[in-house]
């Protein structure tokens, strides 16, 4: 799976392919703003808390504490905090299991841009979130039928509160 | 509620103490109270509805509107007072600690004032009037000199030059009033001096509501190191040693200690009798701070005396184990020190870092944000004094101090390097906090060698400060542990991903002495 993350210190666009090994990740390959770059051995290994990783490179095994706000990664280790964007175009990608979208943020429903009964696609824009003087699109993750819209324009919204419900499509 | 055992015979008994402050010092002074057996009643702000220090008062009042209406209300203060029934006010730091008329208030309102007499203050507060008193009292002050206010503005320039002929350059103009760094410049040079004169009078003028201004000699590189002092209404006064905060940024403490580690023994003894001397010169009561400039050759200064107690009062309960909070609650009662100057002595050495929501790479700018993670190190000799817990908004109403991290240990370089650790282990995510740069700080070898002089954040960072964290060919390893996390789906889990976690919640439900199971805390 490829996934590109931004940088906050020099907003350098990364995308890293990692591979599944038991229940961590091996790190395949990577490119810097489209250019390929050598990759040391590096994995991560799940902590045993729902906020923690484990770094390991070599003998050296590093803990990390993470926390996602909005499309960012919190990430701590050995006492740095970084900031690192998903870089997927403008959308947040927070999802329930049964195909709802939650409030990535604390924040304010700016827009709308569904009905109920509406047929979406994957991906589609449904709903614009205003959070700390930023925009965040609220993305559907999965092709189906709008059967709920939990909150109307200009409506406050908590971080984790149910935005909109979708049917999905087909089987599941 | 009865009035506690300890204050039987106390000349001005309470049961019942009201907490004019927020954040940390709130928390502290409202836990000091608990451990005294006496209630407290906390005032806040809507925005500060959910506050700890409201969590944590016996009763709290909500006071409407803005700043002017409510922290720095002493009409809306006095009325939650009388609503509550509460017999002391404590006033913490900052808002109206040192405000003599808020003093006023409380004692005429027959409630029992945690602070100095408001004489005390007014002496204090007018710096131009406590250099003159300090002069006269014996204690040592800064060359300097003040300007007329009657005089019009081209004669006070021309005094102004005069003043600084004498003095010399650099020089400093201070506004009277003053503190924060709020009306001070400094003037290299003769042609700067009216422009400087100008631009500090008309910030003292905002700030303070008062233009005057006066001039003191810059010490080159000086060091900052203040003396606590207590005094009871018997007119007994002591100090207790002193701390060290010359790590300034924007003229506010970042770090600080105690001991100092650049006096000796003479000059110790010297700056807690002018401390002491101080005090009395003003016929001071309960906890407060003498804060001097040491300049280079070891002389020291007068700067101005806090009214209050400090926020880096933790170092030396620290290393004297007196709770200041606690005595200031004595005092007030009328009590005696429990204390005598015999007893003070240093134990080991203790480093206090002040935990700012701000960005150190981008000019120490406040940072908002939501504390998703705030989980502060524990361990021997480490002490938290915070305002804030995990989940609450940083607030951009108030200053940006969210948590001061006190450490504790035999000698300065093991404290240093409990403080090192303590700062690693400090894991707040969220919000943009100043950790990372305080371990800078405390591990940089200037700080080892005790260089600490008030420069010492622009001379250790010329350009700025930024992060070292590592930066490989590779991929840094925020941003692999970011995708990791992300592939993870680390934020959708409400539990552990462990395999074992997840299996306990498929096939055996939510048992509690499941050794799988951790607590689940949930991430955005």
């Amino acid at each position: 799976m490829r996934e590109t993350f931004i940088d906050d210190i020099d907003e350098s666009r990364w995308d890293l392919t990692l591979m599944r090994s038991g229940a961590g990740l091996v790190l395949s390959s990577a490119s810097r703003d489209g250019e390929s770059v050598d990759v040391s051995q590096s994995s991560v290994e799940p902590g045993d808390d729902s906020g923690t990783l484990w770094l390991v490179q070599g003998d050296d095994r590093r803990q990390a504490r993470l926390a996602k706000v909005g499309d960012d990664w919190w990430v701590h280790l050995d006492g740095h905090v970084s900031c690192i964007r998903v870089a997927e175009p403008g959308a947040t990608r927070a999802v329930t299991a049964g195909g709802g979208l939650v409030a990535p943020m604390p924040g304010k429903v700016l827009a709308v841009m569904c009905a109920v009964g509406d047929a979406v696609e994957a991906g589609q824009a449904l709903m614009v979130l205003e959070a700390m003087k930023m925009e965040n699109r609220i993305c559907a993750a999965v092709s189906g039928r709008v059967s709920a819209i939990c909150h109307d324009v200009g409506a406050q919204v908590d971080q984790g509160a149910l935005l909109i419900e979708i049917e999905p499509a087909g089987d599941d | 509620m009865a009035t506690p055992e300890w204050q039987e015979g106390a000349p001005s008994p309470f049961s019942k103490v009201l907490v004019a402050n927020r954040g940390e010092i709130a928390c502290r002074v409202i836990r000091a109270c608990r451990e005294l057996g006496l209630e407290t009643v906390a005032v806040h702000s809507r925005g500060d509805a959910n506050a700890l220090h409201v969590e944590l008062a016996d009763e709290a009042v909500l006071l409407e509107g803005d700043l002017s209406a409510t922290y720095l209300s002493i009409g809306a203060i006095m009325r939650a007072c009388a609503a509550t029934g509460a017999e002391a006010v404590h006033p913490g730091y900052g808002f109206l600690s040192e405000r003599a008329e808020f003093a006023h208030a409380v004692e005429e309102a027959g409630v029992v004032w945690v602070g100095p007499p408001a004489s005390a203050i007014e002496s204090m507060g007018d710096k131009v009037a406590a250099r003159r008193l300090m002069r006269d009292s014996g204690v040592p002050v800064t060359p300097g000199g003040e300007l007329s206010e009657s005089d019009d503005l081209p004669a006070r320039t021309h005094a102004l030059q005069e003043l600084a002929a004498r003095i010399g350059f650099p020089l400093l103009l201070k506004a009277s009033a003053g503190g924060g760094g709020k009306g001070m410049r400094t003037v290299h040079s003769a042609g700067e001096l009216d422009a400087a004169y100008v631009a500090a009078q008309r910030e003292a003028l905002s700030a303070f509501g008062d233009g005057t201004v006066y001039v003191e000699a810059l010490l080159e590189t000086p060091r900052h190191i203040e003396v606590q002092v207590l005094a009871d209404s018997d007119g007994n006064v002591i100090h207790l040693l002193e701390r060290e905060c010359s790590v300034q940024r924007r003229h506010q403490k970042v770090v600080e200690e105690a001991p100092s580690a650049a006096i000796d023994e003479e000059t110790r003894a010297a700056m807690g009798s002018a401390a002491v001397a101080a005090a009395r010169a003003v016929n001071y009561l309960g906890a407060g701070t003498v804060e001097f400039l040491v300049a280079a050759d070891g002389s020291f200064h007068f700067l101005e005396m806090n009214t209050r107690i400090q926020v880096e009062h933790p170092v030396t309960e620290m290393i004297t184990g007196v709770d200041l909070v606690q005595e200031q609650l004595r005092i007030a009662a009328g009590l005696p020190l429990s204390i005598s100057q015999s007893d003070i002595s240093a134990s080991g050495h203790a480093i206090e870092a002040r935990i700012y929501a701000e960005d150190p790479a981008n000019q120490f700018l406040p940072a908002g944000g939501r504390l998703v993670v705030w989980d502060p190190p524990v361990g021997p000799g480490v002490r938290i004094d915070a305002g804030v817990r995990e989940g609450d908004d940083v607030s951009l109403d108030y200053d940006p101090m969210l948590a001061k991290l006190v450490v504790h240990a035999e000698d300065r370089s093991s404290c240093i390097e409990r403080m090192t650790q303590a700062l690693t282990r400090f894991v707040v995510l969220g919000a943009t906090t100043n950790i990372e740069f305080l371990r800078d700080v405390v591990s940089h070898p200037r700080f080892a060698a005790a260089e600490t002089t008030t420069d010492f954040i622009s001379r250790c960072w010329p350009e700025g400060w930024s992060s070292d964290a590592h930066r490989d060919p590779g991929p840094p390893a925020a941003v692999l542990l970011a995708a990791a996390a992300e592939q993870l789906a680390l934020h959708r889990t409400g539990v552990a991903t462990s395999p074992g976690a997840a299996l306990a919640e498929e096939d055996v439900g939510p048992d509690p002495y499941n050794p799988f199971l951790t607590l689940s805390r949930s991430f955005p």
